[in-house]
């Protein structure tokens, strides 16, 4: 009787089986069939999911840069040894007028020092005298590598290896050893996506050093990003510096841009400083803003949360 | 049905090395340039593997591998997602119905056919980003791009050739 009954259940489980098969081969079957489209529907609707921001979007995005951050940063190792290399002997060729080049920078950069100690005594004195806080500058946070591009001409964007774990948070400002490269606008946990200031999306609001004129630079994905929303009459000048002016409460006040290269009717140019052929390795810099006395009324305009417990406050960046 | 454990192991590896060179060209493509400006344009490497792996063994590079790995540079690369999946899978459709005949015809001929291929893509890539960021995008870099892919589609297609041979043929499967 028994032996019947395990006869039994083993024939059910065989056709129990064999429909689960033919059911597969069915769903299978049709899904090759219409993969195509399926998987066209399912791009079109992932696009629409990345246009309005959803969560899921940009999750998939950190998880694949975040993964992908090992495999990239190994892959640049030998392409930036050659560079150096290729590097070091253009030096070796040049080694002399190199010499006279540096012995000049030298030179000026010593001048330089004692005009900026004499100038900082003075402004601490000034400061006094007004009851003025420090200036403090931002420190730097963290150094990252840049380890992927954007591969296409659509954005202007880097990933760096530096993510949420190493403090890395968005709206920050990103410098090389000459000036500004961009602000974060993504974090991952071991990655983080930059938007270069020559990206069509990148607004900077920044202050002109000679004249103090104040503008937006606004990149246009050329390697020169243009001054908008100038004062109705500048009086700025070609070869004056262009610097944060730090009215977004999110960057660092002071930071070198670049300079104004050309003016035309329709748009001023900046040359930044940033030396985008040597950029391999860039600075995350730290900066809380002094927080603002307490508001009387609810104010309009910018948004700014701050931290539970500290003293400074945490900005949230609203980046376009 | 299934093969003994290493030979199987080594021929699902076989199998997978399509893909494998399409993750390859993703991570070459979002690799950062060296000494480049940040408008410096490269070679769409990604689109060269798929359009060769479609012609040349369409059972394995299929819609789902194509539109894996167009989601893998869009994530990479900080793209919005599903813009280059979307740009490769309706190349794909295009070519897939013409493949047996694009088979038969010299390197030549195939080249051309990369080229109009390559074209439809960056085409509907611009079309698809303009209408994403609503920003009217120069279409000078994309064309630099084009040409570039262009011009490095025999070397790389040389190169797919040598893994060609390592991969297992088998029954023929429209992909589609």
């Amino acid at each position: 009787m028994s032996v019947f009954l395990a006869r039994d259940t083993a024939l059910r489980i065989v056709h129990a089986r064999s429909h689960a098969v033919r059911l597969f081969g069915i769903i299978r079957a049709v899904f090759e069939r219409f993969a195509l489209t399926l998987l066209l529907v399912l791009s079109a609707g992932l696009l629409v999911l990345s246009k309005a921001d959803l969560k899921l979007a940009r999750s998939i995005e950190e998880l694949v840069a975040d993964g992908l951050t090992p495999v990239m940063g190994a892959i640049r190792e030998p392409v930036v040894a050659a560079q150096r290399a290729a590097a070091r002997f253009g030096q070796f060729l040049a080694v002399y007028e190199e010499n006279a080049r540096l012995r000049e920078e030298n030179r000026r950069l010593l001048e330089w020092r004692a005009r900026a100690i004499r100038l900082e005594v003075q402004n601490r004195g000034l400061r006094r005298m007004l009851a003025m806080p420090e200036f403090r500058a931002a420190p730097r946070l963290t150094a990252a590598r840049i380890i992927a591009d954007s591969g296409g001409p659509f954005v202007h964007t880097r990933l760096i290896d530096a993510g949420s774990r190493r403090g890395v948070r968005e709206g920050m400002a990103v410098v090389d050893a000459r000036g500004m490269v961009g602000r974060v606008v993504q974090v991952g946990e071991d990655s983080a996506r930059v938007l270069l200031l020559t990206d069509f999306n990148s607004r900077i609001p920044v202050v002109v050093a000679g004249s103090g004129d104040q503008a937006l630079l606004i990149g246009d994905n050329s390697p020169y990003p243009k001054l908008r929303f100038l004062p109705l009459s500048p009086g700025f000048r070609i070869g004056d510096r262009v610097l944060t002016s730090g009215a977004d409460g999110l960057l660092p006040p002071g930071l070198p841009i670049g300079e104004i290269s050309a003016t035309g009717e329709h748009a001023i140019v900046v040359t930044p400083y940033v030396d985008w052929r040597r950029l391999d390795e860039v600075s995350v810099l730290d900066y809380r803003p002094v927080p603002l006395p307490p508001a009387e009324g609810p104010t309009a305009g910018q948004t700014v949360e701050h931290a539970e417990g500290g003293d400074t406050a945490d900005p949230v960046a609203v980046v376009d | 049905m299934v093969g003994s454990g290493p030979r199987s192991l080594g021929r699902l590896l076989r199998r997978a090395l399509p893909a494998v060179t399409g993750v390859a060209a993703v991570v070459l493509d979002a690799a950062p340039l060296p000494d480049a400006a940040p408008d410096a344009v490269a070679p769409f490497l990604l689109v060269i593997v798929v359009f060769y792996w479609t012609l040349h063994a369409p059972e394995l590079m299929t819609p789902l591998v194509t539109f894996l790995l167009g989601l893998l540079f869009d994530a990479l690369t900080g793209g919005p997602l599903g813009l280059t999946a979307l740009a490769l899978l309706l190349a794909r459709g295009l070519l897939s119905s013409r493949q047996r005949a694009l088979m038969a015809q010299p390197a030549a001929v195939l080249w051309a056919s990369f080229a109009i291929a390559a074209a439809a893509v960056e085409t509907m890539r611009w079309l698809l980003a303009t209408l994403y960021w609503l920003h009217p995008f120069r279409l000078e870099p994309l064309a630099a791009e084009f040409a570039l892919t262009v011009l490095s589609y025999p070397l790389l297609a040389w190169l797919l050739g040598r893994v060609r041979g390592m991969v297992p043929r088998i029954r023929h499967v429209s992909g589609d």
